[in-house]
Parts: C-alpha cells; sequence; structure tokens
C-alpha cells in the first residue's frame, strides 16, 4: 500500500487552500463586476447623512400586475417638507439596483447635500423588466409585452401619493442610461404634463422592427421614434416647455443620432444641449458624470420653464448664488439632526434590551428554584409566574436588539448590549434584596460613563452591505467558531459563543439592510439562515462552557468576542466608522474595552443573585424555552 | 503453472472501451481542474491587487480585463507572476503524474486560448458588444498571453522540484555509499 507521508500531506492541504482562496477571489472578482463594474464604492462622507432606500409596490393597471420601484428619501426627508423628484430608468438588460449598486446615487446624493452643493431631492428607480427577467428588453415603451410608458406614470401618480414631493411639471426630472435614456426622452416627450426635464446618458432616438418592436405598426415606429414626431407636437413644446441634456461616448454607434437630435429640438423649442464624451457605450461614460447629472437635475427642478431665454440668465446667476451659500454651511442642520437622535434612540433601546434579557434570565431561574422539588417539568415552569414573566421580558428583549442592530451600528450595539449588565444587576439587586459592593458600583458607574461618552462625535454612517466583505468575513470567522468550539476547553467554548453570536448579530444586520430594499423578500435570504444557525451555534456553545466553567468568565468572554466580532464585521463589511474623526473614534474604542472590562464584575454579581437555585445557564443572551427542560433532566 | 495471456476479441474490445472511458473521463477532469486553476489565477490575482508592496514593475494591460472601466485592468508584472506562477503550481501538483510535455502542450495552448477567450468575453460584457463581433476582431493586449507564459511555467515545477530532490538524493548516495550501506533505513 502507498503511504503518503507528511510533507506530501502538507503541501497537498496547502495547494487546496491556495484554490479555494483563489476561487473565492474569483467570486469576490466577478461579484465586483456584476454590483460595481469594477468601480470602487463611493465612500460616504463623515458628515454625510444617511437617507433611506425603499421598495414601493403597488396594483398598475398598465402591467395588469403588482409592480414595484425603489425610492431613496433624502436624509432629513419629512413628511412636512416637499421635495423634487428625479427619475432614473435603467438600461436593457440592466435593473433598478444598478443605480445603487453600480451608481452609488444614493451615497452620491448624500455627500452632495453634504457639501451644499445640491437641494433634497428623492430618487426613484422604476423597473423596466419584462416578467422581472433582468435579460428582457422593454424599451420603457407601450407594447405587447407590457405598457411600461404607462406605468412610470403610475408611478410618478404613486410617488406623489405616498410621499412628500413637489407636484409641478418642472419639479420632475426623469432621465437614464442607454434603452432607459431613450425611455427618458420618449416618455417625456409623450408626457409633456408631467416631467419637465430629461437627462438623456447615451440615448438614441429612432425605433426599429426589432425587441419588442418585432411586429410594429410603421405608425407605431414612428409614434416611439423621437427624432422624427418631435416637430409635430411643436404646439404642445409651446405650452410645455422642456429641458433636455444629452450626453453620449464618441465611439457610440448612437453619437451619431445626437446632433441631428439636438437641432430637431432646439428647432421645435425645447431648451436642449448635448456633450460628446471620449468612450464607448459603458459605464466609464456614465459614471465620470453621475455627480454632475444629479447637480443639473437639482438646478433644473424648480427652474420655472416659462422664463424666456433672457429671464432665464438672470435666475441662473441667482441659483448659482443661492448653491455658493450652500457651500458655507450645511442647508439643513435641523433636520440633520434626525437621523443621529434615532441611532441614539437605538443604541438606548440596544442597553434597554440587554438588561431586559439578564433581568429576565434571573427570574427565569428564580422562578424554578421556587418551585417545589420533582415539579420542574415544562408544563409546571408554565404554571410559575416569575418564570413566565421572566420569559416574556427575555423575548420582548431580544426582540428590541433586533431591532436595535436592524437601526443602528452593529460595532456601537454590541457595547451597550454588554452594558446592559449595569441596569439589570442594579434592578435585580432591588428585586431580590441584594447587596451591591462598592466594587460593583463603580463598575456600574464607569460603564454608564463609558457609555454616555460613545454618543459624542457618534458616526451616523451605517447601514451598506458590502455581501463581498461580510461572506469573506464570516468564511473565516464560522470555521474559526465551529473548531475552537469542538475544543473541550470552557474558556474556549465562551470565545467560540462570542464569535457565533457576533456572526449572528452581523447576519440579522444583513437581513436589515437587504429588508430596506428588497422588503420581506430579504427574510429568505441566505443571511437568515446564517443568523439562525449560529444562533444556535452560540446558545450551544455557551451552554457548554457555562456548565464547565464559572459562569463569569464565559459571560466576559463570550461578550468580549461578540464585542470584537461586532466592530470588526461592522467596520469592513457594514463600512462603520467608530466616530467621526480619529480622537472620537478612540474615545469609543477605548469606552466599549471599558465596558467589557467591567463585565466580568457584574457577571459575578449576577452571579451570586442567580447561586440561591441550582441552574447554571444564566446570562445566555438568548431565551430559548428548552432552556427548562435541563433541570428535569 | 503458465496464464493464458490471449484473450477473446469481446474482452478486448471491453477492454479497450474501458480505456477510452477512462481517459475522456480523465481528460474531462484535466479540463475542468484547468478551468478552476485559471479561475483561482484571477482570484488570487484578484485578491492581490490592494498589496502596494507588490506593485513592482510595468502594468500588464488587460490582466483583470473585468475591471477594465473602472481602468484598473492593468495591473504590475509582479503581482501578475505571484498569481500566475501559485496557480500554474496548483496545477501541475494535481497532475504531477502527467508528463511534462503534456502539461506545458495543455497549459500553454488550452489554457493560453481560454484566456484569450475570456479577455474577449470581459471586454464584450464590459462595453455591451456582441461576443461574435469582438472575437472576430478585438485581439487582447498582453495580459492573457503573458498569463498564459506564467501559468505554463508555474505548471511544470513542481516535477522539476521533484526531480531536483531525486538527483540530489542520488548524489547523496553515490557520496556517501559506505554510511548507506551501514544504515540501510
Amino acid at each position: 500500500m502507498r503511504r503518503f507521508g507528511l510533507g506530501r500531506v502538507l503541501v497537498a492541504g496547502a495547494a487546496v487552500t491556495l484554490m479555494v482562496v483563489g476561487l473565492l477571489g474569483a467570486y469576490s472578482y466577478g461579484a465586483a463586476y456584476y454590483q460595481h463594474r469594477g468601480f470602487a464604492a463611493i465612500p460616504q462622507l463623515p458628515r454625510a447623512g444617511t437617507g433611506h432606500l425603499l421598495s414601493e409596490d403597488f396594483y398598475s393597471s398598465a402591467l395588469h400586475r403588482r409592480a414595484d420601484y425603489l425610492i431613496y428619501l433624502p436624509p432629513g426627508y419629512t413628511p412636512q417638507h416637499h421635495d423634487p423628484v428625479l427619475y432614473l430608468l435603467h438600461g436593457m438588460p440592466g435593473r433598478p439596483q444598478v443605480f445603487i449598486d453600480i451608481a452609488n446615487m444614493d451615497v452620491r446624493l448624500d455627500n452632495l447635500l453634504s457639501e451644499g452643493r445640491v437641494r433634497p431631492m428623492i430618487l426613484v428607480y422604476p423597473d423596466g423588466r419584462i416578467d422581472g427577467s433582468t435579460y428582457s428588453d422593454s424599451e420603457w415603451a407601450n407594447t405587447p409585452s407590457g405598457d411600461f410608458e404607462s406605468y412610470v406614470v403610475e408611478v410618478v401618480h404613486n410617488v406623489d401619493q405616498q410621499f412628500s414631493t413637489l407636484p409641478e411639471r418642472q419639479d420632475r426630472v426623469i432621465g437614464g442610461f442607454s434603452a432607459g435614456a431613450y425611455g427618458a426622452i420618449n416618455i417625456a416627450l409623450h408626457q409633456l404634463a408631467v416631467f419637465g426635464s430629461v437627462q438623456v446618458w447615451s440615448g438614441y432616438f429612432t425605433e426599429t422592427r426589432s425587441g419588442v418592436f418585432a411586429h410594429a405598426s410603421p405608425a407605431t415606429l414612428a409614434y416611439n421614434s423621437p427624432i422624427d414626431y418631435v416637430p409635430t407636437i411643436k404646439t404642445q413644446l409651446k405650452v410645455d416647455p422642456l429641458r433636455v441634456f444629452m450626453f453620449v461616448g464618441r465611439d457610440d454607434d448612437a453619437s451619431r443620432q445626437i446632433v441631428p437630435m439636438a437641432k430637431v429640438l432646439k428647432t421645435n423649442g425645447v431648451q436642449a444641449s448635448y456633450a460628446i464624451d471620449p468612450g464607448g457605450h459603458d459605464w466609464s461614460v456614465w459614471y465620470p458624470r453621475l455627480n454632475q447629472m444629479l447637480i443639473l437635475a437639482s438646478q433644473d427642478a424648480r427652474q420655472p420653464l416659462t422664463a424666456p431665454p433672457a429671464q432665464r440668465r438672470s435666475l441662473t446667476g441667482r441659483r448659482r448664488s443661492v448653491l455658493a451659500g450652500y457651500a458655507r454651511g450645511p442647508r439643513h442642520g435641523g433636520r440633520a439632526g434626525r437621523p443621529r437622535k434615532r441611532l441614539l434612540g437605538a443604541l438606548l433601546l440596544a442597553l434597554a434590551s440587554a438588561a431586559a434579557i439578564n433581568l429576565g434570565f434571573l427570574l427565569q431561574h428564580r422562578g424554578l428554584a421556587s418551585q417545589p422539588a420533582g415539579r420542574t417539568s415544562f408544563a409546571a415552569a408554565l404554571r410559575n409566574r416569575a418564570w413566565l414573566t421572566g420569559q416574556a421580558l427575555g423575548w420582548i428583549g431580544f426582540a428590541a436588539q433586533i431591532l436595535a442592530v436592524a437601526i443602528a451600528p452593529l460595532s456601537l450595539v454590541q457595547a451597550f448590549a454588554a452594558g446592559g449588565l449595569a441596569i439589570s444587576v442594579p434592578l435585580a439587586a432591588g428585586l431580590f434584596g441584594y447587596r451591591i459592593s462598592r466594587a460593583q458600583l463603580l463598575a456600574v458607574l464607569l460603564i454608564a460613563a463609558s457609555l454616555a461618552s460613545l454618543p459624542v462625535a457618534l458616526s451616523t454612517v451605517h447601514g451598506r452591505l458590502n455581501d463581498t466583505a461580510l461572506i469573506w468575513l464570516v468564511a473565516v470567522t464560522l470555521p474559526a467558531a465551529v473548531m475552537i468550539g469542538l475544543a473541550r476547553v470552557a474558556s474556549l467554548r465562551a470565545i467560540a459563543a462570542g464569535l457565533f453570536y457576533g456572526i449572528a448579530d452581523a447576519a440579522i444586520k444583513a437581513v436589515s439592510v437587504e429588508w430596506r430594499i428588497h422588503g420581506s423578500g430579504a427574510l429568505l435570504s441566505g443571511w437568515t439562515l446564517l443568523a439562525v444557525v449560529a444562533t444556535f451555534g452560540g446558545f450551544a456553545t455557551f451552554q457548554a462552557a457555562l456548565r464547565a466553567d464559572s459562569p463569569v468568565s464565559a459571560i466576559s468572554l463570550m461578550n468580549a468576542l461578540a464585542a470584537l466580532v461586532a466592530v470588526g464585521f461592522g467596520v469592513f463589511a457594514f463600512g462603520e466608522s467608530l466616530g467621526r474623526t480619529p480622537t472620537a473614534a478612540l474615545i469609543h474604542l477605548l469606552a466599549i474595552t471599558l465596558v467589557l472590562g467591567c463585565v466580568p464584575v457584574l457577571a459575578r454579581a449576577q452571579q451570586e443573585m442567580v447561586d440561591t437555585g441550582p441552574l447554571s445557564d444564566q446570562g445566555s443572551r438568548r431565551p430559548l424555552p428548552l432552556q427548562v427542560d435541563y433541570r428535569a433532566a | 503453472m503458465s496464464k493464458s495471456t490471449e484473450l477473446d476479441p469481446g474482452s478486448m474490445a471491453l477492454r479497450r472501451t474501458t480505456r477510452a472511458v477512462v481517459a475522456a473521463l480523465l481528460g474531462v477532469g484535466a479540463l475542468v481542474l484547468l478551468l478552476l486553476t485559471l479561475l483561482s489565477g484571477f482570484g488570487l490575482l484578484y485578491g492581490l491587487r490592494g498589496l502596494h508592496w507588490l506593485a513592482v514593475g510595468p502594468r500588464i494591460r488587460d490582466a483583470l480585463p473585468l475591471l477594465q472601466l473602472a481602468g484598473y485592468d492593468g495591473q504590475p508584472l509582479a503581482r501578475v507572476a505571484a498569481a500566475w506562477l501559485a496557480a500554474g503550481l496548483i496545477f501541475g501538483l494535481a497532475l504531477i503524474q502527467v508528463s511534462s510535455r503534456r502539461l506545458v502542450l495543455t497549459t500553454s495552448v488550452v489554457g493560453v486560448l481560454l484566456l484569450l477567450f475570456a479577455s474577449d468575453a470581459a471586454y464584450a460584457l464590459a462595453d455591451n458588444l456582441r461576443l461574435s463581433h469582438v472575437l472576430w476582431v478585438r485581439a487582447p493586449a498582453v495580459g492573457p498571453w503573458f498569463e498564459g507564459l506564467l501559468f505554463a511555467v508555474g505548471s511544470t515545477l513542481p516535477r522539476w522540484i521533484v526531480r531536483l530532490q531525486r538527483s540530489r538524493s542520488d548524489a547523496l548516495i553515490d557520496s556517501e555509499p559506505a554510511r548507506c550501506l551501514a544504515d540501510p533505513a
């Protein structure tokens, strides 16, 4: 029989590892193209606020089905304040998410707003896919494959009904790239009463008998060829004037149409301008102009369209001075404070949730300890008021923690969760008549001071999922947690539990980010499965650690590792920052360390309160009904 | 006792068929392995693209063709060499039983063809062009050629190392016959 030496096994292992690393890299390479077309994601400026990306759906009578669209509400959006809207149509093949994944329009808008270069504006991304297929091509027109032009108008009505928008045509800008650019100009010219300005990024202006127009009549083709029908709507264009900006790559076949189209538009009373850039028909042409398109849309919205050229020039000058005023300071100082308050609320929720979970466990243990010997079944526990209250508190705390993770930065939620002992221990001490020592009191005060310092110069940047980074982090951390958890050493099991809980929190955060974009469908993602698996992994390893060693060290180690993982995942996978400035980040890091340093002292206090009963699984953060069974066993 | 080596025609045909099937399966397996290692070559280079200390040498255009829109398709020579030699090494290790000649033939012909195709496919994808048109009219930059060469060199490294080790141990035995005889283990 052939023998394999250790050297060969090591070489083979190294080769397999290298190949797996390479294949993971290849996946990231492909994902980077699919999501960002190879461009690096736009970093959010430290002082920029974060808006909300929502997925809305409604019944579309044009498409005879429920149809949806994505909408980005700028930072500080309130129903009391009415904003203009930029409608952006994707190319074909394509999907609405390209404006978020590749173009980063939301981050760009946040940054431009923080710099005072644009006014607040709502971004809407309709979905022009036939039956949801990315590779379909509707041309955003009314064809036998679906009335997509009518659908866009329905989206406008739905947006005006659901959100606080400026309802005048001059406050609506429509744009798009490639087929979306064609759709934008075609729809705007058909629906003059709806849109006031158009942006055409590498668009074309004639339709031929192909795709959805394969069986179209000459009249239909003419009706959908703007370059042909613009002269026929000259009278309407006088009533509802239009402003058009077009650009195209020099090597793009459509570049030949741009000059004739601009000429036709101008001769028929449209304020048209255009540019021919280097490049072809791809994102290298569109990408450099994205900020400019947002600024242009912001300037065009609210700009009166009926003004004669001379008056318009003076208005442009006035508008420039207003924009210069924005640059001197943030215009929305009052509204910018709202996300910060929301985050603070979420962090307090994390603190309260952790306190509720800890208190809930204490009550459960007390309840079970008070049961007469032999009556420790689940049915008996259900009749125990203290146990039931503990369960209810635990589950409420768990739900609140999920909510806190969804709203606030992951890296800070974990620190606040660890600090929950500072509330639960004094509360429990009052309830159970426990005397708190000086050291424990000092720990409570130190935690309170540390947590109070965390909101200082708090960064509001969070909630952006870099799924490639998260997959990589999980690919490293999860096997590590499993390996460490399999070791029969209590402290290592506590460390593994911390890693599992950190992963679970990151997965919950990922689900919440996806939820904002895809709605409840995000629950069916792999992140949910990961959250469940990691939570159970954490629960199992933590229980094993508690049984084998001092609960105080187990709780402390678990919390420390969970916080460490949360900070790492928060920074690298969710683009979080520990503070707006390096000093603030350092203070926050120190505060988190101090909180974790105080955990053993308070965990000991909790342990002493629990020690009245024979139970040993206190401190676990996830309350599960099966916890009552071990006593009977 | 003597054994008959003669086989009936049916058994001979069965044996030939079995051999052909096994050879075909091995060929398919080698092709799959080639595809996977080529993919890992791109993946390793993509992973190394942030290492500034490896940014040595001229930029090899089209090394990461999917990053052309963002302008990062050209990568420094040292990074390209590190990634593609490693990928070739993996392929060579997996097929260490195959002769060097076959290995070089597979990597330099099939591997380079696949890399050239990948370059054109990435270009067509990024520029929204028809692949058949791009395959006819576009000559890829130096990237895929250079990557193919490094991959081929990398695939022969394991056999060279084994040969080197063998010749060293042979030389050792030749130079110390008395010691080897004394301690046969």
